[in-house]
């Protein structure tokens, strides 16, 4: 019995402490991550295989430090140290983290398929909420690093085409943080700094180093964004879920800059041509409607308008002459008619009766005196002869 | 009296607004759809889109800006240089 070494339960505590930490103080673990839970910016969590599993803290200043946030299911390889706990109820042993990876390659795109079916799922990549790009901006904003070619690239494709004002917001691109920062760039962008498009780019890179595009908060910050959004990550081959949700996805940062702006010198030589065509077009146009006039003219005038004179003329002397005729005819009609009567009215006359031996009898007022009562004594008469007129007293 | 009022109207146009207006009065004329009395006051009206699309082409002009996030969350600008 006495051979058994004897502890108290702090010197064991100890000692099971300096032998777990001391052998494993700087180790990578394999495993899936469950029952994560976040706690004033500490993480805890649990690494498990198909056996077994193993506690895991991540201290708040380490998971800034993180490059990949860890999420339940994701296959990753955890670094840190094995650490030990023995207080209240609980006697255990840890992995207290201070960087995570994903298990390769396989394990990356296995996670970025999960989301990629979520956020479809969620309509985030839905053709119809994009947002149209604006064919002339006055403002960009790029989101990308403000070292290195990427923005370079940018600044030289938007200077050669259509010079503009350009806002760059860096932000590193990869790393834990990098995330998160773009979607500070977008915010920053959407609510105190209007733009009019957003370029966010970066370059080439393998599939670990394009994680914070695949970021499912990004995702979403992109489609909430009210300025539309140009993605432009990596190399054609590289696609990200960024590209998915982005309004336009150019391959490469020279993609992006020629779609954000059209090229000057072609609108330019637009506009000098549309003038062009506004000029001779117009006058083509008084041309034409001049013709058209002239036309008019010369059909009113020479055919229509002369013709109907014509016919009216003709219609006029016809009328004259035959109005003439009939004058004529009326007249010599008339003239013998008149004649006729002319001579009748002769015989009538008063001065062919007294011819007949006839004589008229009147007063010194030249009344005829038709009775013999009318005729009075004394008084002075004439008498009209056929040849002549004689005084006369009635006794 | 047309005139003056569509020149503010025109003044808000973007570029390519004014651009399909521009085309589309070119269209008018030329397919010879509109009175003379209108044709005058559209061409005028396409002399002013014209000035319009070159104006917006002379105003631009390459500026670029890089933000700084302050400590206490205000921003600052100042001219970009790759570093």
């Amino acid at each position: 019995m006495h051979n058994i070494p004897e502890f108290s339960v702090s010197e064991i505590t100890s000692l099971a402490k300096n032998i777990l930490e001391q052998n494993f103080e700087r180790i990578r673990v394999k495993g899936e991550v469950s029952k994560i839970k976040e706690n004033k910016g500490h993480l805890y969590f649990s690494l498990k295989d198909e056996n077994f599993v193993l506690n895991a803290i991540c201290w708040s200043t380490s998971v800034n430090f993180l490059q990949v946030f860890p999420e339940e299911g994701m296959e990753v390889i955890a670094e840190g140290k094995i650490t030990t706990y023995a207080k209240s109820s609980i006697s255990s042993y840890q992995i207290k983290v201070d960087q995570i990876e994903l298990q390769g390659e396989g394990a990356i795109l296995k996670l970025i398929e999960q989301r990629k079916k979520k956020l479809q799922a969620g309509g985030y990549f839905d053709q119809k909420s994009k947002k149209k790009i604006p064919f002339l901006p006055k403002k960009i904003g790029i989101i990308t690093s403000p070292t290195g070619a990427v923005i370079m690239d940018i600044i030289n494709r938007v200077k050669d085409r259509f010079p503009v004002n350009l806002i760059v917001y860096p932000v590193s691109v990869q790393g834990n943080k990098s995330a998160k920062e773009i979607i500070e760039g977008l915010n920053f962008f959407n609510k105190k700094y209007a733009v009019d498009t957003i370029i966010i780019a970066r370059g080439g890179g393998g599939v670990e180093d394009l994680l914070s595009f695949n970021d499912e908060n990004l995702v979403k910050a992109v489609y909430h964004s009210e300025i539309p959004v140009i993605s432009a990550i990596g190399h054609e081959t590289d696609f990200t879920l960024l590209d998915l949700v982005a309004d336009y996805r150019a391959s490469t940062p020279t993609a992006a800059a020629e779609r954000a702006v059209p090229e000057k010198k072609l609108l330019l030589e637009k506009i000098i041509f549309i003038n062009k065509q506004l000029s001779s077009s117009y006058s083509l146009y008084l041309k034409e409607l001049n013709e058209n006039l002239n036309i008019v003219m010369q059909f009113l005038n020479l055919n229509s308008l002369k013709n109907s004179i014509k016919t009216k003329e003709e219609k006029i002397r016809g009328l004259h002459k035959s109005t003439n005729q009939l004058i004529k005819n009326k007249m010599k009609y008339l003239d013998l008619n008149l004649n006729n009567t002319f001579s009748r009215f002769r015989n009538l006359d008063i001065k062919q009766v007294l011819k007949r031996g006839f004589a008229i009898i009147t007063d010194e007022n030249n009344k005829i005196i038709k009775t013999k009562n009318s005729a009075k004594k004394n008084k002075d008469i004439l008498i009209e002869f056929s040849d002549g007129i004689s005084k006369a007293k009635i006794f | 009296m047309k005139k003056n009022s569509t020149s503010p109207d025109i003044a808000k146009l973007s570029f390519e607004e004014a651009l399909v207006k521009l085309e589309e009065i070119v269209g008018k004329l030329e397919d010879g759809s509109i009175d003379l009395e209108s044709s005058i006051e559209e061409y005028t009206k396409g002399i002013q889109l014209k000035n319009h699309c070159e104006q917006k082409l002379k105003e631009a002009t390459l500026k670029i800006d890089q933000i700084t996030i302050n400590k206490d969350g205000t921003f600052s600008t100042k001219e970009f240089k790759n570093s």
